[in-house]
Parts: C-alpha cells; sequence; structure tokens
C-alpha cells in the first residue's frame, strides 16, 4: 500500500539524516578533544619552561641575598675578631651579635652558622646544644660529611654548596642551599642556608596557575564545539523538520488524491446506477405495466409478447448489477487490496447467509496483480461452492504467509462435495482454481468429506 | 379503468412528443402510451434542437421531457420549446424526486411533474390535466406543494 511504502520511505530517509548530522558531529567531536589535548600538552610544556626559568631567576634573586647576607655577618664577624683578640675567638659580644641577626622573610629559617675550620661549632642559633661540638664526622642524611663539604667550600672560595639539613622549623630533612665564606680575621667560617621549599612553592604556584588556564581553555573550547554542535544540530533538526513537511504535504496531496478518485469513482457509480440501473428498472416496470394496461384495454393479444419484454429487460438489469457489483469488488481490490477484500466479503457472506464466518488475515505482502486477482477468484469461487451447496454452518478463512510463500485457506462444516466432484459440473469451479493457482508455481488442494471441506491455495514467495 | 374511461373520445387522438436521452425508456414509454387509444405518440428525440424542429413540424399537442436530454437540460429545453411555442403542453416524466429538479422544472414553464416511480395511470392523469389548462404534481410529490 503507497502510505505504508512512504512511511517506510520517510524514516529511511530520517535514519539517513540522523546519520548525516552523526557524521557531520563526530569529527568535530574529534577535532575538539585533539585541539583541548593540544593545548594542554602546549601549556603544560610552557609551564614547565616557566617553571625553570622563574625557579632560576629566583634563585639567583636568593643567591645574591645569602651573599649579602652572609658577607654583611663576615665583616661584622671581622669587627669582632679584631687584633688582640686571640685569632680563632669570636668575641662573646660578636657571637650573640651573630646569633639575633635572622633575616629574609622565612625569620624561622634563616640564620647565620659559625664553625671553626676543624669542624667545631662556635655558633648555631637554633642548635644552641651543638655549640662547642666538633662535627667534622657529622654526615647528612645521603651520607655526606656535610661539615667538612661547607669547610672546603670556605676555603677554595666556592661559596655556594647543596645540602640536606634536618630543618629546625619543620623538623624534616630537607634541601638547604647555603652559603659560606672563610673569615680570615677569626680564622672562622660564617655561613647561612637558605631552604629550597619555596622554590617547590614557586613550582607549586606556576602549575596551579597553569592548570586555571588549562581548564579555563579547555572549558572555552568545549563550550565553543558545545555551541557547533547545538548549530549544526539545529540545522539538521530544521532540516529534518522542513523535509518531514514536505513529506507531509505530498502525503496528504496523496491522501486527497485517493479521496478525490474515491469520490469519482462514488459519483461514477451513481451514475452508472441512474443511467443503467434505475433506467432499466423503470423500464422493466413500464413494461409489466403496459401489459397490465393492455390486459385491461383489450389489448391481451399484445400482454404476452410484452412480459417476455419484461423478463428480458429484468434479465438485462441482473447482469448490469452483476457487472456493476464485479467492478466496485475489482475496484476495492485495486484500492484496499486482498485483506481488506476478502474480510469485507467474509463479513457480508455471513451477514447474507447466517453463517458463522471467521476471517483471520495475517501479514500479506504487496501482490502482483494478477496474482492478486487469482487468490480473490479462487476466494470468490471457494465461497460460493459454500453457499450453493455445503449447507455449512461454519466457515474459516485465512491469509498467512510464511516463509515458503502465501496460504489462503478455506474451510467450512458443510456437507461436503459429492465423490468425483472434478468430474461434473460443480467440478469446473474446482478446475478453474486449480488452474489460477497452478499458473504461479502455486499448489491447490481441494479436500472434502461430509463435516470439513478444505480449500488450500498456496503462492511461492517468488510470485509474490 | 376509471381513468382511461373518464377521457372523453377526442376527434382526433392526443399528440405527444417524447425527449428523453435514453433510447430504453423512449422505447418503454412508447409502449405503455401506445395502450391508451386517444394517445399518438408523434415523434421521438434525445437532442435539444431536434426536440425544437419537431416540435416545430410535428405540432405535438403534449411534450414528455425528461431531466436528461442531449446538448441540454430538461428544463432549458422545456423553457426553449415555451418561448417558440407557448401554446404546446409540457410534462416532464423523469426518475429525479429532488425538489431542486422540480423546482426547475416547473420555473422553466413546466405544466405537471410525473416520477416514472408512480403509477403508469399517473402521465395519463397529467395529460389529461394539462390539456384542460390544469398543473399537475403527482401525489407523491405533494410534499412539495
Amino acid at each position: 500500500m503507497p502510505n505504508s511504502q512512504i512511511a517506510a520511505k520517510r524514516k529511511a530517509q530520517m535514519r539517513l539524516r540522523l546519520l548525516v548530522i552523526l557524521l557531520a558531529s563526530l569529527p568535530l567531536l574529534v577535532a575538539v578533544v585533539w585541539v583541548v589535548w593540544m593545548v594542554r600538552d602546549l601549556i603544560t610544556e610552557m609551564q614547565k619552561n616557566q617553571v625553570v626559568a622563574v625557579q632560576s631567576i629566583v634563585l639567583q634573586a636568593r643567591k645574591d641575598e645569602l651573599k649579602h647576607f652572609v658577607q654583611a655577618g663576615s665583616k661584622v664577624m671581622a669587627h669582632y675578631c679584631a687584633p688582640g683578640n686571640s685569632p680563632t675567638k669570636l668575641s662573646h659580644e660578636g657571637k650573640e651579635l651573630l646569633r639575633h641577626m635572622d633575616f629574609g622573610d622565612l625569620t624561622d629559617d634563616n640564620y647565620f652558622f659559625v664553625y671553626t675550620m676543624d669542624g667545631v661549632n662556635v655558633m648555631h642559633p637554633r642548635l644552641p646544644e651543638i655549640e662547642g661540638k666538633n662535627l667534622w664526622e657529622f654526615k647528612d642524611a645521603a651520607g655526606h660529611f656535610i661539615i667538612q663539604t661547607l669547610l672546603d667550600h670556605a676555603r677554595s672560595g666556592d661559596h655556594f654548596v647543596d645540602y640536606v639539613w634536618h630543618r629546625p622549623s619543620t623538623g624534616q630533612i630537607e634541601d638547604k642551599l647555603g652559603y659560606v665564606e672563610y673569615v680570615p680575621e677569626c680564622n672562622l667560617m660564617i655561613g647561612t642556608g637558605l631552604y629550597l621549599d619555596y622554590m617547590k612553592e614557586v613550582k607549586t604556584f606556576i602549575e596551579k596557575q597553569t592548570d586555571q588556564t588549562i581548564q579555563r581553555t579547555r572549558d572555552r573550547i568545549v563550550l565553543i564545539a558545545l555551541a557547533s554542535l547545538f548549530v549544526v544540530a539545529a540545522g539538521g533538526l530544521t532540516l529534518n523538520i522542513h523535509e518531514q513537511r514536505v513529506a507531509n504535504q505530498k502525503l496528504r496531496r496523496m491522501a486527497q488524491q485517493v479521496v478525490e478518485s474515491q469520490e469519482a469513482e462514488r459519483t461514477r457509480v451513481a451514475r452508472d446506477l441512474h443511467d443503467g440501473v434505475s433506467q432499466w428498472l423503470a423500464a422493466t416496470k413500464f413494461t409489466f405495466e403496459t401489459a397490465r394496461l393492455q390486459l385491461q384495454r383489450g389489448q391481451a393479444d399484445k400482454s404476452e409478447q410484452t412480459l417476455g419484454s419484461g423478463v428480458e429487460k429484468l434479465q438485462e438489469v441482473m447482469r448490469y448489477v452483476r457487472e456493476m457489483s464485479h467492478k466496485l469488488r475489482s475496484a476495492m481490490l485495486d484500492d484496499a487490496g486482498l485483506g481488506p477484500t476478502v474480510e469485507q466479503e467474509g463479513r457480508e457472506f455471513g451477514e447474507r447467509t447466517g453463517v458463522e464466518v471467521s476471517v483471520r488475515i495475517g501479514h500479506i505482502p504487496a501482490l502482483q496483480k494478477d496474482v492478486e486477482s487469482d487468490l480473490y477468484r479462487a476466494f470468490q469461487e471457494a465461497t460460493r461452492n459454500i453457499e450453493k451447496h455445503a449447507n455449512a454452518s461454519r466457515v474459516d478463512i485465512s491469509i498467512d504467509t510464511d516463509k515458503a510463500g502465501l496460504w489462503l485457506r478455506i474451510a467450512d462444516n458443510g456437507k461436503g462435495a459429492p465423490s468425483g466432484a472434478g468430474k461434473h459440473k460443480n467440478g469446473i469451479g474446482l478446475l478453474n482454481m486449480r488452474e489460477r493457482i497452478e499458473r504461479h508455481e502455486g499448489e491447490f488442494e481441494f479436500h472434502s468429506e461430509p463435516g470439513a471441506t478444505r480449500v488450500t491455495a498456496f503462492i511461492p514467495h517468488k510470485y509474490l | 379503468m376509471a381513468i382511461a374511461e373518464s377521457i372523453s373520445k377526442p376527434p382526433s387522438a392526443i399528440r405527444l412528443l417524447l425527449v428523453d436521452v435514453h433510447a430504453i425508456s423512449r422505447e418503454s414509454s412508447r409502449l405503455l402510451l401506445d395502450t391508451n387509444t386517444q394517445f399518438e405518440v408523434v415523434g421521438e428525440t434525445d437532442e435539444h434542437h431536434e426536440a425544437l424542429s419537431l416540435v416545430a413540424t410535428l405540432h405535438p399537442d403534449v411534450v414528455i421531457v425528461s431531466m436528461r436530454v442531449k446538448g441540454s437540460t430538461g428544463p432549458d429545453t422545456a423553457r426553449d420549446i415555451l418561448k417558440l411555442h407557448p401554446t404546446v403542453q409540457v410534462v416532464f416524466w423523469t426518475l429525479f424526486d429532488d425538489p431542486e429538479y422540480i423546482r426547475a422544472a416547473l420555473a422553466a414553464g413546466a405544466h405537471a411533474y410525473v416520477l416514472k416511480q408512480d403509477p403508469a395511470e399517473e402521465i395519463e392523469i397529467a395529460i389529461d390535466r394539462v390539456l384542460q389548462g390544469q398543473t399537475y404534481l403527482s401525489p407523491s410529490l405533494n410534499y412539495m406543494q
């Protein structure tokens, strides 16, 4: 049927359109993911460089700071190792002054320490308990003799030293950058250290900043992508709606055409009824009335002929009605197809004859015109036989389709056909049915016994 | 038959002309009218112009018109006939009982309107009445009046 075909076609078109939208969106999604990934990579790379750059600048600044502080400290210390004092002995006053010279932001951990050149701690503001102790053999967590290393650096004038130290404020072993200077006036080494944790802070800070940048950038890209997707989808949807509207219009037009053609058909049938049947019936009526008037008016000699003509006219009317009904049936078969026609006629058959009729119509594929009409004729012949001869009280009609093909079955509980039904006059109909079915390489089976007559017509799939 | 007897024997037969598009209708109508010896069907046609010329040449007393006429309609044919031959009587004899058609026929100047569905004697009554100068509608159309 055309309507369902159109619906199916439309469905397929919509699926295709969805696919197109998907295909349009997919590259966009891939591109977005790729861009996000690339941007992140780029920013991460930049971040690393930035960390290195900033750290080196900060380190340089700190180094300068350390240097200046230690230089200041050494000047102060030299002052308190004035000639007269023992060269290795820093005055108590000088020692206490240095002890209190905290500097920098992290006051807690920025302090001077003083050692003799053979490793005895002279002053340590945070660890006064080690003062006076020889730490020559002292090893750091990594197993290095740090005091020896510090003294080596002080002696050689290579002031900066990387080492690890037990940080007083946190109690943790931490990386430390030391600056040491040998003060010849006192024959002592003065130094200070800088915990490198804030280098980590710099890194953390930059990383945090870049992470935020990455996140913001990603969010923006995703937002733009979503907006693009939305535009694509909206475009697709608009297209879809438009197409659907066009399809709907087409469908409406077709429905309109169907209605109009049905209307035209009905008008034609009405005209046929009036011009054909009514005129003929009126003429027939006139003819019989003529016969009556002839009998009444002493023209009886003509009445026999008139009556004969009336009967002929009635036969003509009957022929005409049959022909029209046949035309209407064909029209219905053309318009509605086999299923609805068989259903309708089965129902009418039941109403006309009082026989209990059950019609079961399964799925019927689109049929070739001649197959459809032959199946219909077989159905007509079978029901006509039942009506004329079977005296049945129940008729079961069914049409089913399976993998092999289409099955039309008509069963009744009538008295059954006389044996050898195929040979005499009733059999012509059967022969006819068989021929119609076998024309399409189908199979026709007629089985009859009292109480159970079955007509089965089968059309293989390739003829559907 | 009361009607047939009531019609007094005229010196000459009443001349009738049949105008109907359907041959079968004309044939059966003629057969029916022939049973009445006072009637003489002088001609028949299915077409408008031929109807006008037949009225002019055959001088019918009554023209019996159906609703369908080739080349025109029953009412238009009736109107044209009456325009040219005002003394002719026009009787509609048709299957159409639609009030629209009846009104159209009467508006065209028809003197009678008889349904073919009614008993055959109705056409005889109608012819009789119109020749007496009356108008006539089949009793089954009384609701129209």
